[in-house]
């Protein structure tokens, strides 16, 4: 029944080696144009954007290493702006879009997605997508994630499809309109100045690359790498044996559970989120465009990890099938705010968790999750406004893989480390806070034969007077499992938040959790433990040096050592008791 | 007679050059030693006295100068072989190093370990104290806990303590404070605080640029003292400059405080040899290539400046922030190997087949097909005359590795297979040479190809056609490039002050009496180096950004004092810098982050000496024919070879050609022209226009 996977290339061998460099090359380049001349925070620190090529028909055909769960997106964008406008596109326009609603544009309101057509001898060829996370998107708090929100009109300018520049001509008014919509429009504009000259960077470098090959040559070319992408996916997916394989993520009782029936049959895999819970009343539901780009995130970091072109060829052999009014589908006008940091993260989990019953040496154990406030404000130093997550909030650790610690403070999972957090002499001087701490904390990597990456103690100090400063939590309000723990690997310790006051009260976890929204003033402390990754693997099989080694580090207690470990050290030497370790390891491994 | 030597220790030879009063120069390559490079250094010094027929005592007696660059720092990165480092840190904030940021190189790869920082954090000791953003003392710093952690270094036996507390650039009272109970504390270890380095706003790059230094220190000054000591005993009375990441030499004493600053100088020096060599031509606009056996250094100069950059990662993941001459370096080399990935699709390199066992026509057992290799096959080397007859290549055993490895899985013959990884390997060098040139903003149809290395001149005939380059410079002494570059550079220290303002709030003056500090300091340095006053000079720039930006744009200033008008220059040149850059200008504010000060001191440079001038006719100097395969628009074509070492000035060859020396073959396309000039380089000019 399955037909043996081939395929050959029709381009000249050389001519494919120099096209596909020559392409990632534009969508590096552009990156780096981004980066360089970002002005938000969130955009040039945390590096929340990505560049992409597509072909005419809006499938990827190169990315630069920016926010994995944005590329999957990018087609999406395209491929609105290409149905809205059909015939009315021309040399020179420039088109924008977020509204995750009107035909499946966007994933997520904050992420604005400039669509720039390439035309190389007055015909369009390519299509460049850049996608950024704004400062502000309007709606009814500054930052675009609104807890509060009870539609999507609440959390921002639901911006379809438009045209802002026409035929090289920035149209005034619809720009006048978009920045009338959002608080910061200074930085705004700049953004998105900046997400177009790299646009304009890339159409320059596709056009030399037009006039030394022909358009015959890369059509050909095109061709080859999506069939390229397609055998290489279906190459790995063919490993995993046939199946059908559930998983559930779940939270507290308030929640709504991500479920993933993921099957393979030879080399196609099908995930289905059908049977997930309904969309909730909380801003987490996932417009579709998120939930395929992280259903092509959870691909790409597992059986993919090792392709070296992450094409839109290597989506083919996959099938997403979802239902509308769940929380992997939402529907008009559900709110979605924060889809891209909780729910992305669930559905991509839900996909390992599924795959590592298959193959738990290919997948990735589950991440911390984040656990931010929004701060905003006025700063009394400079006399102007800020409003921004706090970055280091988002420090949680990466889930370990078969024969791999995982990374300490590389969070959230859906950027993969490709996040910058601000150091402290920086966040210092954007915000006025003093921070007190920010450094790994023991234990909070999950026990593992490879041990989960370590989370972060965050604490910090309001130092803002006469100014108050605005909270927003903004953290994932459901608790939703951790996932997976494979082959034996445990799950880290989950986040906590509080509020230590000037005053001397004390704002508990649950309080705060009930609260949400906080004015600050100076003397004002919180206190976040944000948690470390899942581990991999058996604890009781981990290298005892390298047991030693976390416990010398402080980066595992003595008493954790012992009870997950079965390592048995002398609290004043740190001496490892061999004999004593072997039998408890015996121990622990009957028990 | 006074000499003047040029040593640079590379990872196969160690170049020496060695240059007279009037401009005479002579050359050495001899085998690196890793193990103690200091060997090959005395080997080649002792090889140039013998060429000269002296004694090593008596030759080194009448050297005044050696400039040495050096790979010690680099390969102690690079093999994990550098000092037990304590690191001191602001309590609350033990994991900076390990933190870096929070990224991850290889988003989709989970499977590659995290970077292990230089200070291990069972030697990161929190120490009680905090200074403010505005400087002020949050918490006075804790001695007692400073000595406490000197014994525990001691008990730990660290070779290196780095100091690096938050907003110490601010306010260095505490750091400093620590530094010197460190050194009073354990007077044999290297102490370095972050400001000692590099005093920038930013933690992390400024904490990682000093836990580098301290990586690298003691290893450094074990090196520069023995060899210091090895010269002097051998005679030598001049003075030993070591190379640094800016082109600039700086004294071995200076050098082993700051070792860091000698990190990647390896390739630095290339690019200012390049600026010297095409000056009598007066060609300021240059784009050089450095192609040796493993990879390939690229780097653009303009107005006869190497562009510099202020930071990079040192294997990849250790950061650094110090001014660097912008070199970008590729994993294409001669030994560079071809490969096909499961699809059949073709690569090149970064894996080398190095120098053992080398590219499969050595014959030492290499199988995989390389540059070299195909290099060989498409006509460009000549097997009879590799290294100049010095080294015999089997040309049969490069076919067959091509055959083997690639044209079979391809279905193609062994010539088109090579002709195809040719091409592979012209685009990635010319893909690089875009990174440097039109990423920047510049067009490199407008720059001088300067090609170097015992593989750049066969490369950069074709190269250049692709890119639109008409003009290429190959020097005579191309395979020692670093060498040269050394011997010209003038003493140099790097200095910085972060500023953090909006540019139009900076009171000139006050930036006047910063520059004022960093010139003090800087004159300290060219104090202790015996630079007298008007060998003295001084470059200022400033790193700005638009008000919110992240990355900062550095603009050259003039010498002048800091005054309005001036400053108003300023925020219009980097508008318009901004816009080369990246496509647009932006009408908000700008800021200032940081200025900078070079405080330099002149050395003085070896005259030239010119060749004689020939008959221009080079035809005397055939050596004879081959087919040599020039691009698909020509094909095979028969052509002329001529013995390079024996041409004069003047003499002119028309392409097709092929000029032959010893350690190098420089590829003369069709439709070229290539002349030596009157210092005896080859200056080759295409005719690109259809």
């Amino acid at each position: 029944m399955h037909q043996k996977n081939t395929f050959k290339l029709q381009t000249d061998p050389a001519d494919f080696s120099v096209l596909v460099s020559a392409m990632f090359t534009i969508a590096r380049e552009m990156g780096k144009n981004m980066e360089r001349t970002a002005r938000a925070p969130i955009y040039y620190s945390a590096h929340d954007f990505t560049t992409t090529l597509l072909t005419l028909d809006c499938e990827l055909l190169a990315l630069a290493e920016y926010i994995p769960v944005l590329i999957g997106a990018t087609p999406f964008s395209a491929r609105a702006v290409k149905e809205y406008f059909q015939d009315d596109i021309h040399e020179g326009d420039v088109f924008l879009v977020n509204d995750p609603y009107t035909l499946d544009a966007g994933n997520q309101m904050a992420d604005w997605c400039i669509v720039y057509p390439v035309f190389w001898q007055g015909k369009q060829v390519l299509w460049v997508a850049n996608k950024a996370h704004q400062q502000d998107t309007g709606g009814g708090v500054p930052g675009g994630y609104n807890p509060g929100a009870l539609d999507i009109y609440g959390e921002g300018l639901r911006i379809p499809p438009v045209k802002i520049f026409e035929r090289g001509r920035e149209r005034k008014d619809v720009f006048n309109l978009i920045m009338t919509n959002v608080r910061i429009p200074d930085t705004q504009r700049g953004d998105l100045l900046s997400m177009i000259g790299a646009a304009r960077v890339g159409e320059k470098r596709v056009r030399v690359i037009y006039d030394t090959y022909g358009e015959e040559t890369i059509h050909t070319f095109i061709t080859d790498l999506m069939g390229y992408g397609e055998f290489m996916m279906r190459e790995e997916i063919a490993k995993i044996a046939d199946g059908v394989y559930h998983s559930e993520i779940r939270g507290n009782e308030a929640s709504t559970p991500i479920i993933c029936d993921l099957t393979i049959d030879g080399s196609e895999m099908t995930v289905d989120f059908t049977q997930s819970g309904p969309m909730s009343k909380a801003y987490i539901n996932s417009p579709i465009a998120n939930t395929y780009s992280s259903v092509y995130m959870a691909l790409m970091t597992s059986v993919g990890k090792k392709i070296a072109y992450r094409c839109g060829g290597c989506y083919r052999p996959l099938k997403i099938v979802t239902r509308p009014g769940t929380v992997t589908h939402a529907t008009f006008p559900a709110t979605h705010g924060n889809c891209t940091n909780f729910v992305a993260k669930q559905i991509i989990e839900a996909v390992w968790s599924a795959l590592a019953q298959a193959a738990p040496q290919e997948v990735p154990a589950g991440w911390g999750s984040i656990n931010y406030w929004v701060f905003s404000g006025l700063d009394p130093r400079r006399k102007e406004g800020y409003g921004t997550p706090d970055f280091l909030g988002c420090s949680s650790g990466a889930g370990a893989i078969w024969g791999t610690d995982g990374w300490p403070t590389n969070g959230p999972q859906i950027c993969s480390g490709t996040l910058y957090y601000p150091e402290i002499e920086v966040a210092e001087s954007i915000y006025p806070i003093i921070w007190e701490k920010w450094e790994w904390a023991r234990d909070s990597g999950a026990p593992g034969k490879y041990r989960g990456g370590c989370g972060v103690d965050n604490i910090w100090v309001a130092d803002s007077d006469p100014e108050p400063i605005h909270l927003a939590y903004a953290a994932e309000p459901f608790d939703y499992a951790v996932a997976p723990a494979i082959a034996g690997g445990k799950l880290p310790q989950p986040n906590s938040k509080k509020l230590i006051l000037a005053d001397g009260r004390e704002e508990s976890p649950a309080a705060v959790r009930r609260t949400m929204l906080y004015q600050l003033r100076s003397g004002d402390k919180s206190i976040d433990y944000v948690m470390g990754g899942a581990g991999v693997g058996n604890p009781l099989e981990r290298a005892i040096e390298a047991v030693r080694e976390d416990v010398r580090d402080e980066l595992v207690s003595i008493e954790s050592a012992q009870n997950d470990y079965g390592v048995v050290i002398d609290p004043a030497t740190l001496e490892v008791d061999l004999e004593r370790t072997a039998a408890l390891r015996r121990k622990l491994g009957e028990g | 007679m006074k000499y003047v030597i040029g040593v640079d220790t590379g990872g196969t030879f160690t170049d020496l050059i060695c240059v007279d009063e009037q401009g005479g120069s002579m050359i050495i390559k001899t085998p690196s030693t890793p193990d103690d490079p200091s060997i090959a250094v005395v080997n080649g010094l002792r090889s140039l006295a013998a060429d000269m027929d002296r004694d090593l005592q008596g030759f080194l007696g009448d050297v005044a100068r050696i400039c040495h660059g050096t790979t010690v720092t680099t390969n102690t990165v690079l093999t994990w072989t550098g000092a037990k480092v304590g690191l001191l840190c602001t309590k609350g904030f033990r994991d900076t190093l390990g933190i870096r940021f929070g990224i991850r190189e290889t988003p989709y790869d989970y499977t590659i370990p995290a970077p292990q920082p230089l200070s291990p954090r069972y030697l990161r000791v929190p120490i009680a104290e905090r200074i403010k953003w505005n400087g002020e003392i949050v918490t006075p710093l804790d001695e007692e806990e400073v000595r406490q952690a000197c014994q525990y270094f001691k008990h730990h036996r660290v070779d290196a303590i780095v100091v690096g507390f938050i907003w110490s650039f601010k306010n260095p009272i505490h750091e400093q404070r620590a530094v010197a109970i460190c050194r009073e504390e354990l007077p044999d270890v290297y102490v370095c605080g972050s400001c000692d380095v590099q005093p920038e706003i930013r933690e992390y790059w400024r904490i990682s640029t000093a836990t580098l230094n301290a990586y690298v220190g003691p290893n450094l000054a074990r090196y520069l003292h023995n060899l210091v000591q090895t010269l002097n005993d051998s005679g030598f009375k001049g003075q030993l400059l070591i190379t640094q990441s800016n082109a600039g030499v700086i004294f071995p004493e200076i050098a082993m405080e700051q070792a860091v600053r000698t990190i990647l100088s390896g390739p630095a020096c290339g690019p200012a040899a390049a600026a010297y060599l095409a000056s009598p031509l007066r060609l300021k606009n240059l784009i050089t290539i450095d192609m040796g056996g493993t990879s390939l250094d690229v780097c653009l100069i303009k107005d006869g400046q190497p562009c510099t950059t202020l930071e990079t990662a040192v294997a990849g993941v250790y950061h650094l922030k110090l001014p660097l001459i912008d070199v970008h370096t590729i994993g294409a080399g001669g030994g560079s190997i071809a490969w096909l990935d499961q699809m059949n699709v073709l690569h090149v390199g970064p894996q080398s087949a190095g120098a053992d066992p080398g590219p499969a026509c050595y014959g030492k057992g290499g199988t995989e097909p390389t540059i070299t290799d195909v290099d060989l096959i498409l006509g460009y080397l000549n097997p009879d005359y590799f290294l100049g007859g010095e080294m015999s290549v089997d040309i049969q055993l490069a076919r067959q590795a091509v055959q083997a490895k690639i044209a079979d899985a391809l279905g193609i013959s062994v010539i088109e297979a090579a002709k195809a990884i040719r091409k592979v390997v012209d685009h990635s060098m010319s893909d690089a040479i875009s990174q440097v040139s039109v990423e920047r903003g510049e067009d490199p149809r407008k720059f001088t190809l300067v090609a170097a290395g015992g593989a750049g001149p066969v490369h950069a005939g074709s190269l250049s056609r692709a890119l639109g380059i008409e003009n290429i410079l190959i020097s005579r002494t191309s395979s020692i490039f670093c060498a040269l570059g050394s011997i010209i550079a003038d003493l140099r220290h790097d200095l910085v002050r972060s500023v953090v303002a909006k540019t139009s709030d900076i009171d000139p003056d006050a930036l006047n009496s910063i520059f004022r500090e960093m010139r003090a300091l800087g004159d300290e340095y060219l104090d202790r180096e015996g630079i007298v006053e008007r060998d003295r000079y001084y470059k200022k720039s400033i790193d700005m950004r638009y008000k919110g930006q992240f990355h900062e744009v550095e603009l050259p200033l003039s010498e002048a004092e800091q005054s309005a008008e001036e400053r108003a220059q300023i925020i219009e040149d980097f508008h318009q810098k901004h816009e080369e850059l990246y496509a647009y200008r932006d009408v908000v504010e700008t800021e200032t982050i940081n200025v900078r000060l070079a405080a330099c001191g002149r050395v003085v440079t070896p005259a030239r000496k010119a060749m004689p001038i020939g008959s221009g006719d080079a035809r005397r100097f055939i050596k004879g024919k081959r087919d040599v395969y020039f691009a698909r628009k020509f094909g095979f074509v028969p052509t002329t070879i001529y013995d390079g070492d024996l041409m004069e000035a003047g003499d002119i060859v028309e392409g097709p050609a092929i000029v032959e020396q010893k350690t190098t073959t420089v590829v003369v396309p069709p439709d070229t022209r290539l002349e030596v000039t009157t210092y005896g380089d080859y200056y080759m000019q295409s005719n690109l226009r259809p």
